[in-house]
């Protein structure tokens, strides 16, 4: 035999599932490819539509739902048998049989179908570029002929084919020719085939076309996975960072439709935009026709700060003048009329620092993105929906964002924002084309307009300034060390720094990187030990504050005990023993004995829930609050008794359970109680002889609302007046009980239910008027989301 | 020996019984009253040698009240009468402070306990003593 003066590669017919199946991770990333190659070829639309697959899932999962069954019962009636020999068995049974036919027949129907309007390929085309593997078709090319970025990945689409299906049918009409050309491939013969990849003959067959037809439809048939409607909400994901969005009116904008069956029911379902929702900062502003300012919504990342019910950014729930001036800034008329200011900002990470923005926008898609909102930004303007030039084109930096801007920061560049300006002819006749229209007669109207944008994104800024600070700082944690891995990089790398000189650098570093950590983890330490040092004062306080209120009645038993032991005392002491005297005294003993027990035992259980603020036990528990209360007024039933108070438990016992520290629940209600006997005991004697509802009287409901629990406390008590409710809840308020000598409020029992009340991220007010005709009512409500196990 | 009257305000009925039963031991006869009106009532027909008052009546306090009637009492017939409040509140110190301004001989700590009651008597004893020579 010769021996051959060269050697060439031959290509086994195996590489179509090496580019496909092995090689396109996903289907849902095979599937974006191909739509990627719709937009490469310039076509205004796509249309992806999903047929049979709700057929299929349905009958595939009566499949599954058979197989089960019968695993089941095997697994019953044959114990001794394994999961091999009992799936042998499920194979042969006859319903699974004709099941699995029925899914097979649709499995084959099941089909994706792409169809762009783009140019399409012609013969030649696909010749050259499709069937040439290595190549794609746009190899030379980064922008198409319409301006478009190439997205698609070279050479892979096609092959994104393989992944998804059996078999393909492509039919591609070029727009200059009369044919469309249609391609079949079955991907299994090349898998069941000894030939080479090029020895396989694919058909191709032609048909007739209208000349102004073009584009390419790409049918897979026969899926090879199943598809439901996740999967389809999640390529409508990923696909919507290929739509831009309509607000920035893009010259070639790229449509997707997606087509799927739900129920039942077709569903057509157009992709919009998501690069706008992927802003992190967004706001929209308005100059009113009264000449103020207000923001109408704000957002940062995922968090919506207005409109929303809680306010912590009070700079964006406030609507303020218009004002303008030389020196001093007044309140004037905004000669303009009102605006409306939308505002997206970008920002990105430098090179070489993480802020965390590119995990913010995926590590995949933030190029995709840097390079979409560079392409439109700027802050354009719209009169009446039409685009006024040249306000936002590209370098177009009419409000001067770029000289203040930091690209870390939240006063972002022009290249990191895209905004717009909306104003109409009707409502903004004083901003005013000039007479070539090239641009807007910048005279006071335009330039009040300027003032409102400028000062929106002053105010702006002093929020987004706060969130760079935070950011800021969480990266300077995190990269002391980093710094000092580099520095000792350096050390190391340098040969001019001799080696002894070397190791004691090296030595200090690597001490005081440990003395960083170290310190970064006590300061932590010390940071949560001092939170739960402060909770436990405050419980501790809120015990000491009910201790003190209820002193009286405490040493009341013990002032029974003691006077009645000397009875007992004397009375045995006696040759003839009173023996009605005996009784009486053990009768009067009895309840002191009982009370005070009670009242130990409440004092015991509050010193144990205090345990759980220990950071070994920190726990919060399920707490029934009807029985809370019901245990809490056990152990203070000898002082309601002593001051006739009579406690209605309204709370049902069917009210979710709260998750809280027990001990914040009992520093709640003790206070509340403690308020209500220093204010009913002065009532008691007039009310002796009053009826059962006008004798003293606390009562506790609570109810569940759609996003809160609501509990309401209410006592017939003194009351407040109305001119110190408003520091009830201020630290160290006390009011004087003119029938009383002595103080005896600290003024830390309401604030101390606030503060509690707010760690549960909910509130307390005393409401206009008792639920009694006299006393107190507080309403505390705490969202169900902080508070219960499924909120 | 005639026993001396003692005139207790006393609002606890468990209270009352345990004192009468503490007073009679001691030789005394003690007549109870409830409230303010009460003490109205009894004090000028039971004249007592002793007033004792507890500090908190129903939650209320009449120290004041009982002192005008017992000074006036005092002043017209000139009898000698002990006037003394007593509590089982832990401010005894600031309350003392007030009662001895208001013109009461002595106010005490009464905790039930046999060593105040007797506390209270030792002072008694030696007041009218005093006041009777």
């Amino acid at each position: 035999m010769t021996r051959p003066d060269s050697l060439s590669f031959k290509i086994s017919s195996k590489l179509p599932k090496l580019l496909g199946r092995e090689s396109v991770s996903t289907e849902i990333q095979a599937l974006f490819e191909l739509v990627k190659n719709s937009y490469d070829a310039d076509s205004p639309n796509v249309v992806i539509t999903f047929k049979n697959i709700e057929l299929f899932h349905d009958a595939n999962l009566s499949l599954l739902h058979r197989y089960k069954e019968l695993a089941n019962q095997l697994k019953t009636e044959f114990p001794d048998k394994n999961m091999v020999e009992i799936d042998s068995i499920i194979k042969k049974d006859d319903y699974y049989i004709r099941q699995l036919e029925h899914v097979n027949r649709i499995s084959n129907d099941t089909c994706i179908v792409i169809e762009d309007h783009g140019s399409g390929m012609s013969l030649e085309k696909l010749q050259e570029k499709w069937m040439q593997i290595g190549v794609s078709k746009n190899e030379n090319e980064i922008i198409t002929p319409k301006g478009r970025r190439v997205v698609g990945e070279k050479g892979v689409g096609r092959f994104a084919v393989e992944r998804l299906a059996h078999r393909t049918r492509i039919i591609s009409k070029d727009k200059d020719s009369k044919t469309s050309v249609i391609l079949n491939i079955d991907w299994d013969v090349f898998e069941s085939t000894d030939k080479q990849v090029n020895q396989v003959k694919i058909p191709l067959d032609y048909e007739s076309k209208e000349k102004n037809e073009h584009g390419l439809t790409i049918e897979l048939i026969h899926l090879r996975d199943e598809w439901n409607t996740n999967k389809i909400k999640k390529i409508m994901d990923e696909l919507s960072l290929l739509v831009l969005p309509e607000e920035i009116n893009p010259k070639h904008p790229f449509d997707i439709q997606v087509k799927y069956e739900k129920e039942g029911k077709k569903e057509i379902i157009s992709v919009s935009s998501s690069l706008l929702k992927k802003a992190p900062y967004h706001f929209v502003a308005e100059l009113t026709n009264f000449s103020t300012i207000k923001f109408v919504s704000v957002r940062y990342k995922n968090q919506i700060i207005l409109p929303n019910a809680k306010i912590d950014f009070p700079e964006f729930a406030r609507e303020f003048p218009f004002s303008k001036g030389r020196e001093e800034k007044v309140a004037s008329v905004a000669l303009c009329g009102p605006v409306k200011f939308a505002y997206y900002g970008f920002p990105f990470d430098p090179s070489g620092r993480n802020l965390g923005w590119t995990e913010w926008y995926g590590e995949t898609k933030v190029g995709r993105i840097h390079q979409d909102v560079e392409d439109y930004s700027g802050i354009k303007i719209y009169r009446d929906g039409f685009r006024v030039r040249p306000y936002g084109e590209p370098g177009n930096d009419w409000l001067g964002l770029g000289t203040e801007a930091r690209t870390t920061a939240g006063k972002l560049p022009n290249k990191n924002v895209i905004g717009w300006v909306s104003i109409s002819i009707d409502k903004n006749p004083t901003i005013i084309d000039t007479t070539t229209r090239e641009k807007i007669i910048e005279n006071e109207a335009f330039e009040d307009m300027k003032l409102f944008l400028q000062e929106v994104l002053r105010v702006y800024y002093n929020f987004s300034e706060s969130q760079r600070k935070k950011i800021l700082e969480r990266e300077a944690k995190k990269d002391v060390p980093k710094y000092i891995t580099k520095l000792r990089d350096r050390i190391i790398e340098n040969p001019s720094i001799p080696i002894q000189e070397k190791k004691s650098f090296l030595k200090g570093l690597d001490e005081l990187q440990t003395h960083f950590v170290k310190e970064e983890e006590r300061v932590t330490l010390e940071k949560d030990s001092l939170m739960d040092e402060k909770d436990a004062y405050r419980n501790l306080a809120s015990l000491g504050i009910t201790t003190g209120v209820v002193s009286h009645e405490v040493k009341d038993f013990l002032k029974i005990i003691l006077l009645h032991t000397g009875v007992l005392k004397r009375e045995a002491d006696k040759l003839i023993v009173d023996k009605h005297q005996l009784e009486k005294s053990l009768e009067y003993l009895e309840p002191s004995v009982q009370n005070l027990r009670s009242y130990l035992a409440l004092i015991g259980g509050f010193s144990s829930a205090m345990s759980s603020r220990k950071k070994e036990f920190r726990q919060k528990k399920n707490l029934n609050l009807h029985n809370e209360i019901r245990e809490m007024v056990n152990g203070l039933t000898g002082i309601f008794s002593r001051w006739d108070i009579k406690v209605e438990n309204k709370i049902p016992h069917d009210l979710p359970k709260l998750k809280m520290y027990q001990a914040d629940m009992q520093s709640i209600f003790l206070n509340l109680f403690s308020n209500s006997v220093k204010s009913l005991r002065q009532l008691t004697e007039e009310r002796e002889k009053a009826s059962p509802e006008k004798k003293n009287r606390i009562r506790i409901r609570a109810m569940e609302q759609k996003d809160n629990i609501v509990i309401i406390y209410s006592d017939n008590g003194v009351g407040i007046p109305p001119i110190d409710r408003q520091f009830i809840f201020d630290l160290f308020w006390t009011k004087t009980n003119l029938r009383e000598t002595t103080r005896t409020g600290s003024g830390l029992g309401m604030p101390i239910i606030k503060d509690i009340i707010k760690d549960y991220s909910g509130d307390v007010i005393l409401e206009d008027n008792s639920e009694f005709q006299t006393g107190v009512t507080f309403k505390i409500t705490i969202p169900k989301r902080e508070i219960t196990r499924h909120g | 020996m005639v026993n001396l009257r003692i005139l207790y305000m006393e609002d606890r009925e468990d209270m009352r019984n345990g004192l009468d039963n503490y007073f009679q031991s001691k030789g005394f006869d003690v007549k109870f009253v409830e409230d303010f009106g009460d003490f109205q009532k009894e004090f000028p027909q039971y004249v007592p040698n002793v007033i004792i008052i507890d500090h908190d009546i129903k939650g209320n306090t009449y120290f004041y009240e009982v002192f005008q009637i017992v000074h006036r009492f005092r002043l017209k017939e000139k009898k000698p009468m002990v006037l003394i409040g007593c509590t089982g509140l832990p401010d005894v110190k600031n309350i003392r402070k007030e009662y001895r301004i208001q013109g009461y001989d002595e106010f005490f700590e009464n905790d039930g306990s046999n060593e105040h009651l007797d506390n209270i008597l030792k002072f008694v004893e030696k007041k009218l003593k005093i006041l009777l020579k």
